[in-house]
């Protein structure tokens, strides 16, 4: 894919994920949701009981509120409920809607591979990295690297999409001196990773 | 099956697809852009591709957000603390392992069996972040699901330790 075209679409992606459901992009916070999955469903279980005592709440009120009209007390009725703040980021979407998206970053590779000949199983290791560390070394390069980019990029709050592409967008400071910092170390890394040999 | 889990889903379709096409979910193009091809004699188009598929996708998105939408609506993204060292391990771990937590996923889909090592130690050091959180009472800078934000005041106030010792929420 020319690399316009993949600025171009992943310019779309970062813009419509706004416009749609009101929220900035973002990976790295919905699999750190899915990082602590068990306690994460419990969190969202509770919110939603939480919300339905509320629901339950205010629909006594209301019934109270139209009591009182109807026995003509004057009553100045239950504080106004809900809307209002069309401002504000939406709530964070369900889990399942979340796992929804990172099963469909799944069905994006599988289909990429798919129309350029045929999905294939791909064992082993970046041959570089293996030319480089060997084999073992290699493997532990990813999970270590890995662990870096989970425990980094919740500690910046965001990653490559987040801060990089929606962060910078917005031009959020914290999102612009993210984006340079992890730029910076991925190139001093990837520099020095090519002096091993 | 709601309105978000649709367009959640569609999102995640495309935005997997262009990371695979374009070649951010191979470590040897990744590689290639972070050492701007210099291991192969210097820059070249081939070389600098994704670093302007990646600058190309923040200017389209800068102009989007321009037309589109209202700027301070969007959630700014604070500077804390924690940000540049947080963001210094993001990029040397990205460099090591050559994929972003969205593109270790497309890579899964494409087949790449090493890439579920890569997931392991991703969401291993979200679980860290998370219990060292916990443990030393940072408050999180997170936008997607940060317990901290609506969380319970028992998880809030942590359990002793260092108190905002790196990150605060502005």
């Amino acid at each position: 894919m020319p690399w316009w075209i993949a600025a171009a679409a992943l310019g779309a992606v970062t813009v419509g994920h706004w416009l749609a459901l009101r929220r900035p992009l973002g990976v790295s916070g919905i699999l750190g949701r899915f990082a602590a999955f068990r306690e994460e469903r419990e969190r969202e279980r509770g919110a939603a009981a939480a919300r339905s005592d509320g629901a339950a709440l205010e629909a006594l009120l209301a019934a109270t509120a139209e009591a009182a009209l109807a026995g003509d007390l004057g009553a100045a009725g239950p504080a106004p409920s809900g809307g209002g703040s069309g401002r504000l980021p939406a709530p964070l979407p369900p889990l399942s809607a979340q796992g929804a998206f990172l099963a469909a970053l799944v069905a994006g590779g599988l289909l990429a591979r798919a129309l350029a000949g045929g999905p294939s199983l791909e064992a082993g290791v970046p041959g570089p990295l293996a030319a480089r560390l060997g084999e073992g070394g290699a493997l532990l390069a990813l999970l270590g690297g890995g662990a870096l980019v989970g425990f980094g990029s919740a500690a910046c709050g965001g990653c490559t999409a987040g801060h990089g592409l929606t962060g910078c967008a917005r031009l959020s400071p914290g999102s612009l001196v993210a984006t340079a910092a992890f730029f910076g170390a991925a190139i001093a890394t990837s520099l020095l990773l090519g002096r091993i040999s | 099956m709601s309105r978000s889990h649709a367009l959640l889903a569609g999102l995640g379709l495309v935005l997997g697809f262009t990371l695979s096409s374009a070649g951010f979910s191979d470590w040897v193009e990744m590689h290639r852009m972070f050492t701007f091809g210099l291991e192969e004699g210097g820059p070249s188009a081939g070389s600098l591709r994704l670093m302007l598929a990646f600058a190309g996708a923040v200017a389209v998105s800068t102009a989007g957000f321009r037309l589109l939408a209202r700027r301070d609506a969007i959630p700014p993204r604070p500077l804390t603390r924690a940000t540049v060292p947080g963001a210094l391990l993001f990029g040397a771990g990205w460099a090591l392992c050559g994929t972003c937590p969205a593109a270790v996923l497309v890579q899964v889909g494409e087949g790449k069996v090493a890439a579920l090592v890569i997931l392991a130690g991703m969401l291993g050091g979200l679980r860290l972040h998370r219990a060292a959180r916990r443990a030393f009472g940072w408050r999180s800078g997170s936008c997607e699901g940060s317990p901290a934000r609506g969380g319970s005041p028992a998880r809030r106030s942590g359990s002793g330790g260092l108190p905002e010792a790196l990150v605060e929420e502005a």
